[in-house]
């Protein structure tokens, strides 16, 4: 007992499903603790963003600090860190959860554990942390408590130490404060060993430059000490430390297990890495705390404004966005049917989605996005290896020797009636089967080894259809493996189309490159001559549709010398093949661009 | 140069609206025609002092429904056109009639003031059609009005004909033309139905109630019609227009071939010789504009060489002749086939136009896909 006040701090997260009640119940903690009025309270007040509003989910890990006096009568100061709710961002979780020693699990009383939960709770219990089982919305009537539990048992958890609660009507939390308290132990180490603070997130803010969330894991740290991130190497003095309260409060100092932020002249978020740690220049830390992994896009997309006068916005925008998200990666492209744009890594589908979403919302561009890739390892014949992650890169089919793609290790929860349904998709997705396990009498989890490439192909939204939106999916990056993939390449009038090539199984390039000329030929308007729309394989074609030449054109009465209406038609006609994407001598409206991604097998 | 003119008149008046029509008209009332034809007047007094009383080529009378005003009325009109502006004897002066408003005395009125051409709005002899479109007369009424005009004396008459009707089928449409052909007039003009915004037709295609022509059928017709005209005697000198020899509208063919034409009325187009324009389009600003003595202009342009190009090449080529490639050059001063030489491959090597003694014209391919080929020369 070195210090009593270490002891009387409390580092906790929660974790849940999406909807289980995460965020109703961190309010209900910041009410009961008085850390906000109920008047100030903003409706869910962690989730700052608009978007993740929403979506109800998490993009960016929050904290917050609450002063309460629990039955001892001592005040406990309890910090709660809120942490992504998504796969993408699983990196991003299990670094929030290294900051802690507790996680309240939250479960639905009716819903039960869901596949994100399953794997939080196992980064969780990786992390060695306290897991307070809490089964909310027991308000609802087709609450369950009981089945809940049984749950509980089977991951490992005990189900006596399990708290009801009703985070909507209140009910319960004050037992989960105390529970916080009672069960989640004070941080460990050493206020006098040299500085360890491990960042679990940074923001950028356009006044005061990146802002580090972080936790002290050993030593303390205050203004005027000059730092040193231990894995990107910067150096910053740092001018102001504090606290959430929820707002930012300044602090003199934060010693070992407190977490705060700090301000230390940081230019952009990639200097200060989620995972990274902390320490004094003057004095380091031996070693830097475990886990750190530099962030790596794992998905790929080029991103076009519709408007070729947009690119510049488009590249400030994407600029102001990496200066808050580390892991968005881009670099011009030019596509001979698209022009210029960007090819953008994301961590993963929904970051994709927010990241596209963002631009078009908040920065007001009109985009549009090829269908999204991964990384593959092309070998040649040569012994060279290759990474590429964009389908015009590859090289032609002589040079290469075999190609690896990215697999993942996916877990899918899902009522045992859709099992079947499930297991088909995965199948005809190339899954390989990997496990099936009852978690109660209903609901199965089924474990198949996936190549990323099919996750990002619309993977979960046809996982959802199949089990009419009851499936939940989660899935963990497991290494290369060799695959007979090929270029699939679209020919439209004979001249292939770059921005529609995509990289597939051999075995599936005759669906797709069936199912892609088929919906191209529902895009591409009728021309005043035949054009054939082709899929190929080098050069050998494997589908064809053709477009039929247009047979005829409204015969207009040209009324009273109205040249001016019929100009104006003619150049209206004129101008939506401008509009449209040139690609030899056929027009390619955008929402042929648009209408491919959405392969339906 | 330009010191003969076109003239075109508009009289937006008609006693119902068709379902397919989104031309500028407004429902007959007998006070508004008579401040509309006071306007007229006045209109054209400022016209023909502007253009110092030129003389004139054609005149041409069109709708909403002319025929709806009384012979008296157009008399009165033509008679200030005459007074305002040089006018010939042997002038082709046309008007647009529709069968339900016109009778014998009505007739030879409008003989007396000087109408040697009519243009009847037959546009079906089949009367489901007649009335799924809105029109007024019958069948019957059509050709009782027909031979009324040939008794009073009109020796150039004109049918227009609508096909691609909602519902129509090829032997439908083989009625109507047959029907036209026996009546032996000097000219037909067909076009194909176009549902535009702002019609009943419109509000029906919504609804989803309109049984709509493919576009193979609607090609069927036109060719149909193609066959039939020509198999008559009759020569196809315009995408939509078919006449006996020397027969040909004087009026319409000044559009095609980029000839100057000046206009009166509400909303409507002219073109004389370099600057292109229209007038107000709403009724009451017309009239307001004239009360206080001023030409009711809306849009004026001054046109450039490329829009008189582009002009030259989107009316001309809808003449059956096409445009003169000698004439082209003397007029801009460039030769066409150099200024449109990929458009022209392309277009040669798909068959849609055909390049003759020195002429350029769409091929038989061509004239159904004329909008696509027309839209290629619009630089």
């Amino acid at each position: 007992m070195k210090d009593t006040q270490q002891q009387r701090i409390r580092n906790f997260c929660i974790i849940a499903h999406i909807d289980h009640g995460k965020s109703t119940l961190a309010d209900r903690l910041l009410e009961h603790t008085e850390t906000v009025t109920e008047r100030d309270m903003q409706e869910q007040l962690l989730d700052s963003m608009d978007l993740e509003r929403e979506r109800g989910i998490t993009i960016k890990a929050q904290a917050v600090r609450m002063d309460y006096q629990a039955e001892d009568g001592q005040n406990y100061v309890l910090n709660l860190i809120d942490t992504p709710g998504h796969v993408d961002f699983t990196y991003e979780v299990s670094r929030s959860l290294n900051a802690c020693e507790g996680a309240l699990l939250v479960i639905d009383a009716a819903q039960g554990v869901e596949a994100q939960t399953l794997a939080n709770i196992y980064l969780a219990l990786e992390a060695d942390l306290e897991i307070i089982p809490i089964i909310n919305k027991i308000d609802l009537p087709n609450a369950d408590p009981m089945r809940i539990k049984e749950e509980l048992i089977d991951i490992g958890l005990d189900p006596d130490e399990a708290i009801l609660t009703s985070a909507k009507e209140g009910t319960g939390v004050e037992d989960v404060l105390a529970a916080v308290v009672n069960r989640v132990p004070p941080p460990t180490g050493d206020v006098d060993n040299p500085l360890q603070a491990l960042i679990f997130d940074s923001v950028y803010d356009p006044y005061q430059g990146v802002i580090a969330y972080y936790r002290v894991m050993e030593g303390s740290i205050k203004p005027g000490m000059k730092i040193q991130m231990m894995a990107t190497g910067g150096q910053f003095e740092v001018e102001e430390v504090g606290v959430f309260a929820p707002q930012m409060v300044s602090a003199e100092e934060l010693a070992v297990g407190e977490v705060g932020y700090l301000i230390a002249g940081i230019k952009e978020v990639k200097q200060s890495q989620v995972g990274d740690t902390i320490t004094e220049a003057e004095n380091p830390a031996t070693e830097a705390l475990p886990g750190y992994q530099p962030a790596k896009p794992m998905v790929f997309c080029g991103l076009y404004p519709v408007e070729g006068d947009d690119y510049e916005a488009l590249k400030e925008s994407l600029e102001r966005l990496q200066l808050n998200d580390a892991s968005l990666t881009f670099e011009p492209e030019t596509s001979e049917a698209l022009g210029f744009g960007y090819r953008c890594g994301f961590l993963g589908l929904l970051h994709m989605e927010i990241i596209q979403e963002r631009l078009e919302r908040e920065h007001n561009l009109d985009l549009i996005t090829t269908a999204p890739s991964v990384i593959y390892k092309i070998h040649k014949s040569d012994g060279e290896v290759v990474e590429i992650e964009n389908p015009a890169q590859m090289p032609e089919r002589q040079y290469i020797d075999f190609i690896e793609e990215p697999f993942v290790e996916a877990t899918i929860l899902l009522p045992d009636d859709y099992v079947g349904s499930g297991m088909e998709l995965a199948e005809t997705r190339r899954g390989e089967f990997k496990d099936m396990q009852y978690l109660d009498e209903n609901r199965v989890k089924l474990v198949y080894d996936l190549p990323l490439s099919e996750i990002v192909l619309d993977f979960f939204d046809q996982l959802k259809s199949v089990t009419r939106g009851y499936a939940t999916l989660d899935y963990e990056f497991q290494g290369y493996r060799q695959a007979d993939l090929v270029k699939l390449d679209i020919l439209v009038n004979k001249e292939p189309v770059d921005a529609l090539s995509c990289i597939v199984h051999e075995e599936k390039s005759y669906q797709i490159g069936q199912s892609l000329t088929k919906k191209l030929k529902e895009f591409i308007p009728q021309q005043i001559f035949e054009v054939p729309v082709q899929a190929a394989i080098g050069s050998k074609v494997i589908a064809r549709q053709t477009i039929r030449a247009k047979r005829k054109n409204v015969l207009q009465k040209c009324y009273g010398g109205d040249v001016s209406r019929k100009k104006k038609l003619l150049e209206q006609q004129k101008e939506g093949k401008k509009r449209a994407k040139q690609v030899g001598s056929v027009e390619i409206p955008q929402e042929a661009f648009m209408a491919v991604l959405e392969i339906d097998e | 140069m330009n010191n003969s003119f076109g003239l075109y008149i508009h009289i937006p008046f008609c006693i119902s609206k068709c379902y397919y029509c989104d031309y500028n008209s407004v429902l007959w009332e007998p006070s508004l025609v008579k401040e509309y034809l006071a306007a007229l007047q006045e209109e054209l007094k400022l016209l023909a002092a502007k253009y110092e009383h030129p003389r004139l080529k054609t005149i041409f009378i069109g709708g909403g429904t002319p025929s709806s005003l009384t012979g008296e009325q157009i008399y009165q009109l033509l008679l200030a056109v005459n007074k305002e502006f040089q006018v010939s004897t042997e002038l082709e002066v046309s008007l647009e009639a529709n069968p339900d408003t016109v009778n014998s005395n009505k007739l030879a009125i409008l003989k007396e003031a000087g109408i040697n051409r009519l243009s009847l709005g037959v546009q079906s002899f089949n009367n489901n059609y007649l009335q799924s479109l809105g029109r007024a007369h019958t069948r019957q009424e059509a050709i009782d009005s027909y031979y009324l005009a040939r008794e009073i004396g009109f020796k150039n008459i004109n049918l227009d004909l609508l096909f691609a009707v909602p519902g129509q089928s090829l032997a439908d449409w083989e009625l109507t033309l047959k029907r036209a052909v026996q009546l032996r007039p000097e000219h037909l003009s067909t076009y194909s139905l176009e549902i535009v915004p702002g019609t009943v037709f419109e509000l029906l295609l919504e609804k989803g109630s309109l049984d709509l022509v493919s576009e193979q059928l609607d090609r069927q017709l036109y060719e149909r019609a193609i066959e039939l005209f020509l198999a008559a005697g009759y020569e196809h000198y315009e995408i939509c227009s078919f006449a006996r020899p020397n027969y040909s509208s004087e009026h319409n063919q000044l559009y095609w071939q980029g000839q100057p034409y000046l206009a009166l009325g509400a909303g409507v187009h002219f073109f004389d010789g370099e600057v292109r324009g229209r007038n107000v389009n709403s009724l009451s600003s017309y009239l307001s504009y004239l009360e206080q003595g001023k030409l009711p202009l809306d849009k004026v342009e001054v046109l450039t060489m490329e829009d008189k190009i582009v002009a030259k090449m989107i009316l001309g080529l809808n003449l059956r002749d096409g445009i003169s490639l000698v004439e082209f050059a003397q007029e801009f001063d460039k030769e066409l086939t150099d200024l449109y030489s990929q458009e022209i491959t392309k277009l040669k090597q798909l068959g849609l136009i055909k390049i003759n003694d020195n002429r350029i014209a769409l091929s038989r391919q061509g004239l159904l896909m004329a909008n696509d080929v027309l839209a290629e020369f619009i630089l």
